[in-house]
C-alpha cells in the first residue's frame, strides 16, 4: 500500500474545496465566460411548447428553374453561420452572391444559380408535439 | 475523508493514463477537429474568456494553434507510455487546457469537457504506476475520486442549469422537440411521432441527472449499473441528435476496473495460443511475444 503524507492529503482537500467552490460559484452565478467553471447550460434553455422551432434553410434556383438546397457540400453553406449572420443577410441580401460565387466554383458545368433565397422553415407546435404544420418564410432573397 | 483517498491498483491509474493521453491526439486529429480551424478565425472574432483575460493568454493565431497541434499530439502519446509522469502530465495539461480556450473563445462553450480536465489536472499527482502493477495507491484513488467527482459534478449541475436557464417550464417546454426538429436522426424523427415522448423524456433526463450522485452510495455491483446507464445515456443522445460527448465518457472509465483491461496481454495469449498449434514456428517468434510483454511494462 502506497500512502500519501499527511501535507499530500492536506493540498489535496484544499485544491478540490477551491475547485469544488469555484464550480459551484460558476453554476449558480456565472455565465459562460468563467469557462471551466461556466454553468453546465447546454440544451438548459426551456423552448415554448406552443410556438413554432425555426430552421433556416439556404435555397439556390439554377437558369433551368430547379430549386435546390445549398448546403456545406455543394456551396461551402454551414446552417449555424447563415444563423448567426442573418440579420445581416436580411438588410443586405446581396451578401448572397458569396453563397452564388461559392456554388459555381464547387460544380464547375453545371447550371449556375439565378436566386439565392435565405427561407425560414417554421415547425408548428402544439404541446410540445410538431403539428405537422410547416410554414416556409423567404427572409432574404438575393437575384443578381 | 479516507472517502477521497480510497486506495485503487496501480495499474488501474496506468491503464486510465493510457487511455486519457491517447484520446487527447484522438480529440485534437479527429473529434474535435473544428477548433484547429480557429487558427484562421481574424481576430476580432474572440471573444476572451476571464481565464484568458487573468492569464494574459494571446489571441489564437496561425502559428499558436497549430503550435500547440503539433506539440500536443506527441507529447500526449508520449505521456501514454506512463512515463514522466509528471512532467509530461503538467505539459499536456497546460497545453490541453490552453487549446480549450481557444476553442471555447468564440462565442459557444461546450460542458462535455470539465471532467476530462479534471482527468488530465489530477493524472500527474497520482504517482508513478506501471500497468499491471496491483500494489493500492492513495494518490491514485484521489486522482480517480477527483475524476469521478467531475463526472456526476456535470450532470447534476446540468440539472441546476436547466432550472436557473430554463426554469421549471424546461420539464414541458420543447427543447428536446427542437433539438429533434433540428438536428435529429430519422430514429428521432420517428420518436417525435409518439405524442408525449419528449416531455416524458425531459422528465427523465433531469431526473437522471438530479439523482447521478447515487452513484456514489450504492455497493459496486449497482454501480457499475449505473455507470452503464450513463454510458447508454450518451449511446441514445448519440444516435438521435449526434451529440457525443466523448470528453466526458471518456473520464467516466474513472467508474471502471480498467486494470482487467489487459489488450495487450490477450493478444499475447492469442499469439501463444497460435503459436500451439503451429510447433515448428521459427526462432524469432519468441522474441516478438517478449517485445509484447516488454511494452505492456
Amino acid at each position: 500500500m502506497e500512502r500519501l503524507s499527511t501535507r499530500g492529503r492536506v493540498l489535496r482537500v484544499a485544491a478540490t474545496l477551491v475547485f469544488g467552490a469555484l464550480t459551484l460559484a460558476g453554476t449558480f452565478w456565472g455565465d459562460d465566460t468563467v469557462f471551466p467553471f461556466a454553468p453546465f447550460r447546454m440544451f438548459s434553455t426551456a423552448d415554448k411548447p406552443n410556438e413554432p422551432v425555426l430552421v433556416l434553410r439556404t435555397d439556390g434556383i439554377d437558369n433551368t428553374g430547379r430549386r435546390l438546397e445549398l448546403n456545406e457540400r455543394n456551396a461551402g453553406v454551414r446552417r449555424a453561420e447563415i444563423e448567426a449572420q442573418i440579420e445581416r443577410f436580411k438588410a443586405d441580401p446581396s451578401l448572397l452572391h458569396s453563397v452564388q460565387e461559392s456554388y459555381a466554383a464547387r460544380n464547375p458545368g453545371k447550371p449556375p444559380l439565378v436566386e439565392v433565397d435565405i427561407v425560414e422553415v417554421q415547425h408548428h407546435l402544439r404541446h410540445a408535439q410538431p403539428t405537422g404544420e410547416i410554414t416556409e418564410v423567404v427572409l432574404a432573397r438575393y437575384r443578381p | 475523508m479516507t472517502w477521497l483517498f480510497s486506495p485503487v491498483p496501480k495499474a488501474r491509474i496506468a491503464a486510465f493514463r493510457t487511455l486519457v493521453y491517447l484520446f487527447v491526439p484522438l480529440d485534437l486529429v479527429f473529434f474535435s477537429a473544428w477548433i484547429k480551424s480557429h487558427g484562421n478565425l481574424p481576430g476580432n472574432l474572440y471573444q476572451p474568456l476571464v481565464v484568458g483575460r487573468l492569464l494574459h493568454l494571446p489571441t489564437p493565431t496561425h502559428l499558436i494553434v497549430d503550435s500547440i497541434y503539433y506539440a500536443l499530439i506527441p507529447l500526449s502519446l508520449l505521456a501514454a507510455t506512463g512515463r514522466a509522469h509528471r512532467l509530461l502530465g503538467w505539459t499536456v495539461f497546460a497545453l490541453y487546457f490552453e487549446w480549450m480556450i481557444i476553442a471555447m473563445s468564440y462565442g459557444k462553450i461546450d460542458h462535455d469537457r470539465y471532467a476530462i480536465l479534471v482527468a488530465l489536472a489530477v493524472l500527474p499527482t497520482a504517482g508513478r504506476a506501471r500497468h499491471g502493477d496491483q500494489t493500492p495507491s492513495e494518490a491514485g484513488g484521489f486522482a480517480l475520486r477527483a475524476t469521478q467527482i467531475a463526472v456526476i459534478c456535470t450532470y447534476f449541475l446540468a440539472s441546476i442549469a436547466k432550472l436557473r436557464y430554463g426554469g421549471l417550464e424546461w420539464l414541458t417546454g420543447a427543447t428536446l422537440t427542437r433539438s429533434f426538429i433540428r438536428r435529429g436522426t430519422l430514429l428521432a424523427q420517428w420518436l417525435l411521432k409518439i405524442p408525449g415522448f419528449t416531455t416524458v423524456s425531459q422528465f427523465g433526463i433531469v431526473g437522471f441527472e438530479l439523482f447521478s450522485p447515487i452513484v456514489f452510495f450504492v455497493k459496486p455491483r449497482y454501480r457499475y449499473l449505473i455507470v452503464a446507464g450513463f454510458y447508454l445515456f450518451h449511446l441514445l443522445t448519440f444516435s438521435l441528435i449526434t451529440i457525443s460527448f466523448i470528453p466526458h465518457q471518456i473520464a467516466m472509465a474513472a467508474f471502471l476496473p480498467l486494470e482487467k483491461v489487459t489488450p495487450i496481454r490477450w493478444l499475447k495469449r492469442l499469439r501463444r495460443g497460435s503459436a500451439d498449434e503451429e510447433p515448428e514456428r521459427p526462432a524469432s517468434a519468441p522474441a516478438a511475444t517478449s517485445t509484447a510483454a516488454a511494452t505492456e511494462a
